[in-house]
């Protein structure tokens, strides 16, 4: 490496941190305030605006596994995810202490709100990274703090966080959407695609799958 | 160019210890960091790459796991006694392989992408897993750089105690994940740090 383009390297790096620096906390405050409106919005014209494409119906992954030896349940009577049968439900696989679940909470918040009083739930999975984020007390006072009111599994051991995720390699925050016959039809790894998953949520809210001979 | 900030934002993010750490250690004992660096960022993007997309389905615990940790152990004792660039780069190859594969990333809006996407077009989603990683290595690029670009003030992060340094963290590690602890130090980090 010439020392030329050590230099050209080095300015690049400093300057990169620099702007992600002085950028990150734009990030954080918009992710702190969603929008309900959709991400990418038409821009301003004197037309009217085209009618949108109905959304597709989603896609179905199959059933959904059971949540096992879960240690506790919190702000819920539930004792089994069988409890929430036949509703739209939003499951996240989350922990308090990760950055990038965090930012998903406000979004989580507005489904809430806007679905709350339909046949919806969210159900938050909560497996903890680190043995601070296990401690119940801790818990209770991150969802206090968080302003999250939905049920929490606590899946200390990460066993249900390990087994619903395919191979060997596991990511927070994760969110599935599990149809009112108890299938996966919306399953998405990290931030982003909001308006895809308020869409899902409303398209199983409109057009619940005839039920199966199960349910 | 989202990517590579998001890369540089997660170094701040408690889930990117277990990378962050052993890297350090790489960038203090390596007085051949213009080697040691491209090793560490190629290894760890390469087996992170492997996970994401599902070709490397080895559980980060178990006998392997810890088996490497054994042989990051001796390899640091070895680097320490050997003070040559083979050794070096084997060490840093390992303990960049050990970072990886422990690791468990917490996902941003970019990463999410690439991962959502991993397994159906792998190949596809390699430049931006490179482009992430190199953006959450930019601390070790910095340095790298600066040896080259500023040799009188690389040749002053190369005395001997900042090599022993290093050289200590990357046992530490190795230590550690031959006993299954390192998540705990990571853990414990995180916990006491202000993240």
């Amino acid at each position: 490496m010439g020392r030329a383009v050590a230099i050209v390297i080095l300015i690049t790096a400093i300057v990169a941190i620099g702007w992600v620096a002085f950028s990150s906390d734009d990030v954080e405050t918009a992710a702190d305030t969603p929008t309900p409106t959709p991400e990418a919005e038409p821009a301003a014209s004197a037309e009217p605006a085209p009618t949108p494409a109905p959304f597709p119906e989603p896609e179905n992954y199959g059933p959904r596994m059971d949540l096992v030896n879960i240690d506790g349940w919190l702000q819920t009577d539930a004792t089994s995810i069988d409890d929430f049968d036949g509703q739209v439900l939003l499951v996240e696989m989350w922990t308090f202490g990760c950055h990038n679940c965090k930012a998903r909470i406000p979004y989580n918040q507005s489904y809430y709100e806007e679905f709350g009083d339909e046949n919806f739930e969210i159900l938050g999975v909560h497996a903890p990274e680190f043995s601070y984020e296990a401690e119940v007390p801790a818990i209770e006072a991150a969802l206090e703090r968080l302003g999250v009111p939905w049920p929490q599994a606590l899946d200390t051991d990460k066993k249900n966080f390990r087994a619903w995720q395919p191979g060997t390699t596991n990511f927070w925050p994760r969110t599935y959407v599990i149809d009112q016959n108890g299938d996966i039809r919306y399953d998405h790894i990290g931030e982003g695609k909001y308006e895809e998953l308020r869409e899902t949520i409303r398209y199983l809210i409109e057009n619940p799958p005839p039920p199966t001979a199960e349910t | 160019m989202g990517t590579f900030a998001e890369g540089i934002e997660s170094i701040r993010l408690a889930c990117s210890l277990v990378l962050l750490i052993p890297a350090l250690g790489i960038v203090l004992f390596g007085r051949r960091r213009r080697v040691l660096v491209p090793t560490w960022i190629a290894t760890m993007t390469l087996v992170a790459w492997l996970r994401f997309v599902g070709w490397w389905e080895l559980e980060p615990s178990g006998f392997l796991h810890v088996l490497a940790g054994i042989v990051l152990l001796g390899l640091a004792i070895a680097a320490w006694q050997r003070d040559d660039t083979a050794t070096d780069v084997a060490t840093t190859a390992l303990a960049a392989t050990i970072a990886a594969w422990t690791w468990v990333p917490c996902v941003g809006r970019h990463l999410g992408e690439i991962l959502n996407a991993a397994r159906a077009e792998p190949w596809r989603q390699l430049p931006p897993t490179v482009a992430f990683m190199v953006g959450l290595s930019i601390p070790l690029v910095v340095l790298a750089a600066l040896d080259v670009a500023a040799p009188q003030l690389g040749e002053r992060l190369d005395h001997r105690f900042v090599r022993i340094g290093g050289l200590a963290i990357v046992a530490v590690v190795g230590g550690l994940v031959s006993v299954t602890l390192f998540d705990d130090l990571a853990g414990e980090l995180a916990r006491r740090s202000s993240f």
